[in-house]
C-alpha cells in the first residue's frame, strides 16, 4: 500500500465529514422547505425547533420564527458553522490542503460547487425557488461522490474518506432520531406527516414503502432508520460499512488482532446486526441511540490517537 | 473545459486565411515604441516565425479572441489555480488567478541555444562560486570579489562554512530572469538562486494554450516542456545520500497560506511525491522521517520551498513554526539532502550581481555568454557620484529586496521619490545598486478586447544534480498596464505561454492553422 500522511489522512477524513454534513443540512432544508408549503402556522414553528436541534445550532427563540433569516442563515452564511455554505467551504478548504492527493478532476468538481453556491443570491433562491438550490446542491454533492468513485484509488485514503461519511452519516442520524423521539421533552413527537417527512429528509420514503407499503408507523421508521440492513442511510447499513472501511486501514501497532476503533466498530456493527428490533421500546430509543453516539465519538478518538497524532516515542521504525 | 472548446469551435478547425477578412483582430492601434518588439519587425511587418499567428490573429474577430480568453480564465479558476491576495486592513482575504495573456510568445531554436548555453554556464560558475567562499574563499583571497561584499551579505549562512553538500549543488534549482535590449539581445537581469517560483505556470499556460489554439498549436513545432517534473525528480534523487537505494523525495512547502501554495501542490504532483509540511516531519537522531498513518518513514532528499531562515528554528529563526527542529544538524551529517542547499542567497544579491562576469571568468576562464545588464555599484564611491547624477535615467534597487519592491524608475518617478531615494543611497550606499532604465522587449498582448504592446521578460528554469537540464521554455510574465516595466505578479504582472521552437525545417509552420 502507498504510503499516506497522517496530516492527509486526517484532511481526508474531514472533508468527507463536512461534506456528508453539507448533504444532511442541504436535505433537512429540502423537506423543510417543502413542508412549509402545507403546514399549519403553528406546526411551522415547531418544524423549524426540530431542524434547528438536530442540526445543532444555538437559536435563541423569542416571538414567532423567520423563515427567510433562519433560510438565509442556514444555507448561505459562510460564518454560520452549521450553514451548509459553512460546512461546504470546511470540506473545499480540507481538500485544498490535499489538493495533490486526490485526483484534480475531485478538486475541481468540488471547486466549481463551492463557487457556484457561493456566488448564488439568496433574496433570488427565495422568492424563486428554494427548492430547487437544495437540489442544485445535493446534485453537486453527488456529482463529486460519483467523480471520487470513477477517480480515486482504493487505498487508504479513500477508507478514510468513507469512514469519516460513516461516522458523520450515523451521528447525524442518531441526532435527527433524537429529535423525532420529544428531544428530551422539549419537542412533541410529531404527527403523521412529521414522519414522513423523516423518511423524506433520508431519501428513504420510497424504500421504507416498498418494505412496509405506505402506512407510515412511528415505530416502523424509527425500526427502519436504524435497523434496515441494506439501506444505505440506516444506522446499522452505516455501522456495516464502517467496520469494513475501518479493518482495510493500516494495522494498528498497539494492538493484536485489530486495533481499538475496528474493536469498538465490530462491537457496534454486532450490535445492531444481532439487536432486537421489538425490545426497543418508546422510552428506550433515546437511551438506545446515545450509546451509539457515544461509541462513534470513541472511534474517533481512536481512529486519531491511532494515525493522525501519536506520539514519535512509540513509533520509531523505518 | 467543456465551455473552453465549445466556445472556441468557432474558429480553430478548417478556417482559412480568407474568412472574417475585415472583422480580424486590428493592429492599427498597436504601439511601437524604442523597445525591441518581439512579433515585429515593423509595422504589418512580422518576424518571419510570426507569420502563421500573425495570420491567425488578423483571421480572428476581436470578440471571438476575446471569448478564448475569457474560457482561459473561467478554466483557471475552476482548476482553484489561483493565489490568495490578503487584505491586511479588512482581514479579508481573496483568490485570484494570475493573469493570462492568451498569446502566445514564440522564440527561435538559434535564440533559445544561446539562453541554453549561457544559463548553464552562469549557473555552473556560481555552483562553484558558493562552493568556495563556503570552503576555501579562494576569489576572496584573490581578490575578484571582496571580502565584505560576502561577509557582509545578510544572506551569506555562516553555519554552511566547511558543510559538504551532495554533488556540490549548492543550487538545483534556478530561475533566472532575462530582457532583452534594443537590439533583440537577451540579457541576465536577475538571478533567483533561492526558491523561484512560477515553473507551475509555464507547465499551465502550455495547457492552456493548447486548448485555446490547437490547430495553431500543431502547426508550429514547439518543443515540448511537459517533461518538467520528471527532469525536477530526477535531478532531486540524484541528490540523495548514498546510503538511501530507494530514496524518498519530499516537497517541503509552507503551507496553503503561502501565495506560491498551489505551484507546490502541482510539483508534488508531477512528481508522484508527498507534500509536506514542517509539522508532518520529525527528526530522531539526525535522521528525518515523515508522520505517516503507518508510522514513520525515512525522508532522504527535501525539495524545500521555505525560505533560509524559516528551516530550522534550533539553527535559524527560533520562531519559525514553518520548519523542522533539528533539519538543518541532519543535513550536516549528510543524513538528507537539501535542495536548493542553505546559503544559495549570497550568489543571487543584486550586488554580487555585477561581479558574475569576473566570476565565470574565475573559474571557467570563459567569456560570458548571457551579459549581465550594466551595473553600478554605489559602494563605490565614483559609481555612487554617476547614480546620484543620474537618477532621473536610471533604475535603483535596494540590494536586499525582490519582487519589484524598494525600486526607482527614474525616467517615471516623481521628484519626491528621486529625493527619497537619493537620501536613501546617500545613507546606506551598499544597499543600493543602479542600472540603466532597460526598454524591456514589448509582445502583442490582448488588452481590453485590443491588440496592443506591452513589455515582457522571460524566465527559464534550470536544473542542476547529476546533470544540468534546461527545459526548453520558461515563463514569459507581462507588465499589462501600458508603460510599465514591471512585471512581478505582485505588482500587476500577468503572464503568457513561450513557444521555443524546434530546428526542424518547417519551423514557419506554414501549415493554413
Amino acid at each position: 500500500m502507498a504510503i499516506m500522511l497522517s496530516r492527509v489522512a486526517d484532511s481526508l477524513y474531514w472533508m468527507s465529514r463536512y461534506l456528508e454534513r453539507t448533504e444532511n443540512t442541504a436535505r433537512m432544508l429540502s423537506t423543510l422547505f417543502s413542508a412549509l408549503a402545507d403546514t399549519p402556522l403553528q406546526d411551522t414553528d415547531i418544524t423549524w425547533r426540530r431542524l434547528l436541534r438536530a442540526l445543532w445550532v444555538l437559536h435563541e427563540a423569542k416571538g414567532p420564527i423567520d423563515s427567510a433569516a433562519l433560510a438565509k442563515r442556514l444555507l448561505l452564511d459562510v460564518d454560520e458553522p452549521c450553514s451548509m455554505l459553512h460546512c461546504l467551504s470546511e470540506a473545499r478548504e480540507n481538500a485544498r490542503q490535499i489538493r495533490e492527493q486526490i485526483s484534480s478532476e475531485m478538486w475541481q468538481r468540488l471547486n466549481s460547487h463551492y463557487l457556484d453556491l457561493s456566488s448564488a443570491n439568496f433574496d433570488r433562491i427565495w422568492s424563486d425557488n428554494a427548492l430547487g438550490f437544495c437540489a442544485r446542491a445535493i446534485d453537486g454533492l453527488h456529482l463529486f461522490a460519483g467523480t471520487a468513485a470513477a477517480t480515486f484509488s482504493r487505498g487508504e485514503g479513500w477508507q478514510f474518506m468513507e469512514v469519516g461519511r460513516c461516522l458523520e452519516r450515523i451521528l447525524f442520524l442518531c441526532r435527527l432520531l433524537e429529535t423525532y423521539h420529544g428531544a428530551g421533552g422539549t419537542l412533541p413527537v410529531p404527527r403523521h406527516l412529521g414522519w414522513v417527512n423523516l423518511l423524506k429528509t433520508c431519501s428513504a420514503y420510497e424504500a421504507y414503502c416498498q418494505a412496509h407499503t405506505t402506512d407510515v408507523r412511528p415505530k416502523q421508521v424509527m425500526e427502519f432508520l436504524i435497523f434496515d440492513a441494506d439501506f444505505p442511510r440506516s444506522i446499522r447499513y452505516a455501522a456495516g460499512q464502517l467496520h469494513e472501511r475501518l479493518a482495510r486501514l493500516s494495522p494498528d501497532p498497539d494492538a493484536r488482532g485489530g486495533g481499538r476503533a475496528q474493536r469498538l466498530a465490530g462491537r457496534l456493527r454486532a450490535s445492531l446486526d444481532y439487536g432486537v428490533p421489538d425490545e426497543l421500546t418508546g422510552e428506550g430509543v433515546p437511551a438506545y441511540l446515545s450509546d451509539i453516539d457515544s461509541v462513534c465519538r470513541r472511534i474517533h478518538q481512536a481512529l486519531v490517537d491511532c494515525y493522525i497524532s501519536y506520539t514519535v516515542d512509540s513509533r520509531i521504525a523505518v | 473545459m467543456e465551455e473552453l472548446s465549445a466556445r472556441s469551435s468557432g474558429g480553430t478547425a478548417g478556417t482559412g486565411p480568407g474568412r472574417d477578412q475585415g472583422g480580424g483582430a486590428s493592429f492599427d492601434d498597436y504601439t511601437f515604441g524604442q523597445a525591441f518588439d518581439e512579433m515585429f519587425a515593423g509595422r504589418d511587418e512580422p518576424r518571419s516565425h510570426y507569420h502563421t499567428l500573425y495570420d491567425r490573429l488578423r483571421s480572428l474577430s476581436p470578440d471571438n479572441l476575446a471569448g478564448r480568453q475569457e474560457a482561459v480564465e473561467h478554466s483557471l479558476l475552476h482548476q482553484g489555480i489561483t493565489f490568495t491576495v490578503y487584505n491586511d486592513d479588512a482581514g479579508s482575504s481573496t483568490e485570484r488567478i494570475f493573469p493570462f495573456d492568451v498569446i502566445p510568445r514564440i522564440l527561435r531554436a538559434d535564440e533559445w541555444d544561446v539562453i541554453d548555453r549561457g544559463l548553464k554556464q552562469r549557473l555552473a560558475a556560481l555552483n562553484l562560486f558558493l562552493k568556495d567562499i563556503y570552503h576555501d574563499g579562494r576569489i576572496l583571497d584573490d581578490g575578484v570579489v571582496p571580502r565584505d561584499l560576502v561577509y557582509g551579505c545578510q544572506h551569506y549562512e555562516r553555519e554552511m562554512r566547511g558543510v559538504p553538500v551532495p554533488l556540490d549543488a549548492y543550487v538545483s534549482v534556478c530561475g533566472s530572469d532575462l530582457v532583452r535590449d534594443v537590439d533583440g539581445r537577451f540579457r541576465v537581469l536577475e538571478d533567483n538562486l533561492r526558491v523561484p517560483s512560477g515553473v507551475s505556470y509555464m507547465l499551465v499556460n502550455r495547457e492552456a494554450i493548447r486548448r485555446a489554439f490547437p490547430a495553431l498549436f500543431r502547426n508550429y513545432n514547439v518543443r515540448r516542456i511537459e517533461h518538467y517534473g520528471e527532469a525536477l525528480h530526477a535531478t532531486l534523487r540524484s541528490l540523495a545520500p548514498p546510503m538511501a537505494d530507494e530514496p524518498r523525495v519530499v516537497l517541503l512547502t509552507p503551507g496553503i497560506y503561502n501565495s506560491a501554495y498551489f505551484e507546490h501542490a502541482f510539483l508534488a504532483q508531477q512528481m508522484g511525491i508527498q507534500l509536506v509540511e514542517g509539522r508532518d516531519l520529525v527528526v530522531h537522531t539526525n535522521k528525518v522521517y515523515m508522520r505517516t498513518t503507518s508510522g514513520l518513514k525515512r525522508v532522504d532528499v527535501i525539495y524545500r520551498r521555505v525560505d533560509d531562515a524559516f528551516v530550522d528554528p534550533l539553527a535559524f529563526r527560533k520562531d519559525s513554526v514553518l520548519g523542522v527542529p533539528g533539519l538543518f544538524n541532519a543535513f550536516r551529517a549528510g543524513n538528507v539532502a537539501i535542495a536548493n542547499a542553505i546559503g544559495t542567497g549570497i550568489a543571487d544579491d543584486k550586488a554580487l550581481y555585477a561581479y558574475v562576469p569576473r566570476i565565470i571568468k574565475y573559474y571557467l576562464d570563459e567569456d560570458i555568454i548571457l551579459d549581465n545588464v550594466e551595473t553600478y555599484l554605489c559602494r563605490e564611491p565614483a559609481q555612487r557620484s554617476h547614480v546620484l547624477d543620474n537618477l532621473d535615467t536610471l533604475v535603483v534597487k535596494a540590494v536586499g529586496e525582490s519582487g519589484g519592491y524598494g525600486m526607482l524608475i527614474g525616467p517615471h518617478a516623481s521628484r519626491a521619490e528621486r529625493e527619497r531615494f537619493r537620501a536613501a543611497i546617500a545613507a546606506d550606499p551598499a544597499n543600493y545598486i543602479a542600472q540603466p532604465t532597460l526598454a524591456l522587449s514589448c509582445s502583442p498582448c490582448l488588452v481590453d478586447g485590443r491588440v496592443d504592446a506591452r513589455h515582457v521578460d522571460l524566465r527559464p528554469f534550470i536544473l542542476h544534480g547529476a546533470e544540468t537540464v534546461l527545459v526548453p521554455g520558461g515563463l514569459t510574465r507581462v507588465a499589462l498596464r501600458k508603460g510599465s516595466l514591471v512585471v512581478n505578479s505582485s505588482q500587476g504582472g500577468g503572464s503568457k505561454d513561450t513557444w521555443v521552437l524546434s530546428r526542424e525545417p518547417d519551423d514557419t509552420g506554414n501549415g493554413g492553422a
